[in-house]
């Protein structure tokens, strides 16, 4: 059975309804979709973790092999503990897979992270100005030295700022400043690259342009009436 | 009321019904602004192109529908390139729950039924075909821990069952990977971060080439992996999608948006620039002070 053209229909209508709260107010279209999603993300979620770890991964090892998968069976342990946090009265069980978590993770993570993010950092700050190609990149270079070290001095709280600290960080200051920029506009870049990709999606091809066109005009006329003529039908079609 | 105060006030709602005017008309006609392709994304080509036979490429999937749109350019795109890659043995995984979903819609919409066969996995691309060339291993949850157990055993953590539930031991064996450093690559599309968790396991382990390909907001922190030399390319969210198809010939829905995507920012340039004036000159003098 082909269900393109209801997910087409779907798709479109959830896309429109959550794009309606730009109209500044609640409504049925808008909680339709944030439901729709957040419950379908949800089902998602528990049937592949279902599946595809506690069946496949976890009953399969166990049953076939349980003295070589042992592990397994204390973290699925761990894993029932966490439930407890659903009672008031034994939630404080759930702190001890939370410190199995804890403990792991920052012991796995500790390993690797002070090579990756500091000493290679470090490292890279420093090599490309030992190893000059061309002017620009020799400038580039100085540039990233200087901003990291000027950037850390902004971020010494001990110390007054005065003489050459506080030149040094009041150019760290505008190097951040440069660095909230660019980040901000990275960050619009990427929402635009949304936008786009689902402005596409709906546009083409030329079929799907007049479905997404009937759907974008009915949702934000129905949106409309309801914010503007019905406020109390929309209040009641909208779950709180 | 002035002009200033008039865009100051204005209802946002017009902003937005401009943005979406901006959008669609270039969408719809598409002028051909000139594109430069980056050295990022022309070492992640080159760096795929440069893959022979008997090769083993791992592709994470950190992709969920939030960022999707952003790097489907990038996977409808690099994803066939490699598979053009004669010999080349190909494994997907996933470490987000929707990943599986977009890993069987870029075979599904480039790729093809295998002879005799009317259902998942069973798909070919570009000669590639499910159990010969490449491999689902299917979701891992638990984000850094995951890769970390992946690097430590590889085999023992991927069992002998695929996504499906096929045997995939023989296949494994077949194409050499005993342990993680028997993979010559790791291409990760990322939504997420996983791309530092490859760095910290596979590459600082294995020293095994790392490209990424990202939505935007992890750029800076990938260019920080690129610049350390420990991400041998990136292709960066939507713009790094066009160069991609650019190159590959895959062309497709990121190239045909660069036009819109230019022409947006620089609207945005515009805007910011007048709303500022507009804001500077119709500020409320403070009372009792100067403006």
């Amino acid at each position: 059975m082909d269900l393109s053209f209801p997910i087409l229909i779907l798709s479109t209508v959830t896309t429109f309804g959550l794009f309606t709260i730009l109209l500044g107010e609640d409504n049925p279209w808008f909680a339709f979709a944030e439901n729709t999603y957040v419950g379908v993300a949800i089902g998602l979620s528990v049937v592949l973790n279902t599946s595809q770890y506690l069946i496949q991964n976890v009953y399969t090892k166990t049953s076939t092999n349980l003295g070589a998968n042992w592990p397994l069976v204390i973290s699925m342990v761990l894993g029932l503990l966490m439930l407890t946090r659903i009672s008031t009265k034994y939630s404080y069980i759930s702190r001890i897979p939370i410190a199995v978590i804890t403990g792991t993770g920052v012991a796995v993570t500790t390993r690797a992270i002070i090579f990756s993010t500091i000493l290679q950092n470090v490292a890279a700050t420093i090599k490309p100005l030992l190893n000059v190609s061309d002017p620009m990149t020799l400038f580039t270079s100085i540039m990233v030295l200087v901003l990291v070290l000027t950037m850390l001095s902004y971020f010494f709280y001990t110390v007054e700022h005065k003489g050459a600290l506080k030149t040094s960080s009041t150019i760290g200051r505008y190097g951040l400043y440069a660095a909230f920029g660019a980040l901000f506009a990275i960050t619009y870049m990427g929402r635009l690259g949304l936008f786009l990709g689902r402005m596409e999606t709906l546009l083409f091809p030329a079929s799907t342009m007049y479905i997404s066109l009937f759907l974008f005009v009915l949702v934000l006329a129905t949106s409309l009436l309801l914010m503007k003529k019905y406020p109390e039908l929309r209040k009641k079609l909208t779950p709180e | 009321m002035s002009i200033f105060k008039k865009i100051s006030t204005l209802d946002r709602k017009w902003w937005y019904l401009l943005l979406i005017i901006f959008v669609v008309v270039p969408l719809l006609n598409p002028i051909g602004l000139p594109l430069k392709v980056s050295a990022y994304t022309k070492e992640a080509y080159n760096t795929v192109d440069a893959l022979k036979t008997g090769d083993v490429v791992l592709v994470n999937f950190d992709v969920a529908s939030s960022g999707y749109d952003e790097v489907k350019g990038s996977i409808s795109s690099m994803i066939p390139h490699l598979f053009t890659k004669p010999g080349v043995k190909i494994m997907f995984m996933t470490d987000q729950d929707q990943g599986y979903i977009y890993i069987q819609k870029v075979i599904a919409e480039r790729g093809t039924l295998m002879a005799g066969k009317t259902t998942w996995p069973w798909y070919q691309l570009e000669g590639k075909q499910y159990l010969v060339d490449y491999v689902n291993l299917g979701y891992f949850p638990g984000a850094d821990k995951a890769i970390a157990a992946l690097a430590n055993d590889f085999r023992g953590n991927v069992g002998n069952k695929d996504f499906y539930g096929n045997n995939i031991g023989q296949w494994l064996d077949d194409a050499g990977v005993k342990s993680a450093k028997d993979i010559d690559l790791v291409i990760t599309i990322d939504c997420g971060g996983a791309v530092s968790y490859f760095v910290n396991y596979f590459y600082l382990q294995y020293g095994t080439p790392i490209i990424c390909s990202m939505i935007s907001v992890s750029a800076a922190g990938a260019i920080t992996n690129y610049s350390a030399k420990q991400v041998v390319a990136l292709v960066i969210s939507t713009r790094g999608s066009a160069e991609y198809q650019y190159l590959s010939g895959y062309f497709g829905e990121a190239l045909i948006s660069m036009d819109a995507f230019s022409i947006v920012q620089v609207l945005l340039v515009i805007l910011v620039i007048i709303t500022n004036i507009a804001f500077y000159f119709s500020r409320e003098p403070p009372k009792g002070g100067k403006p």
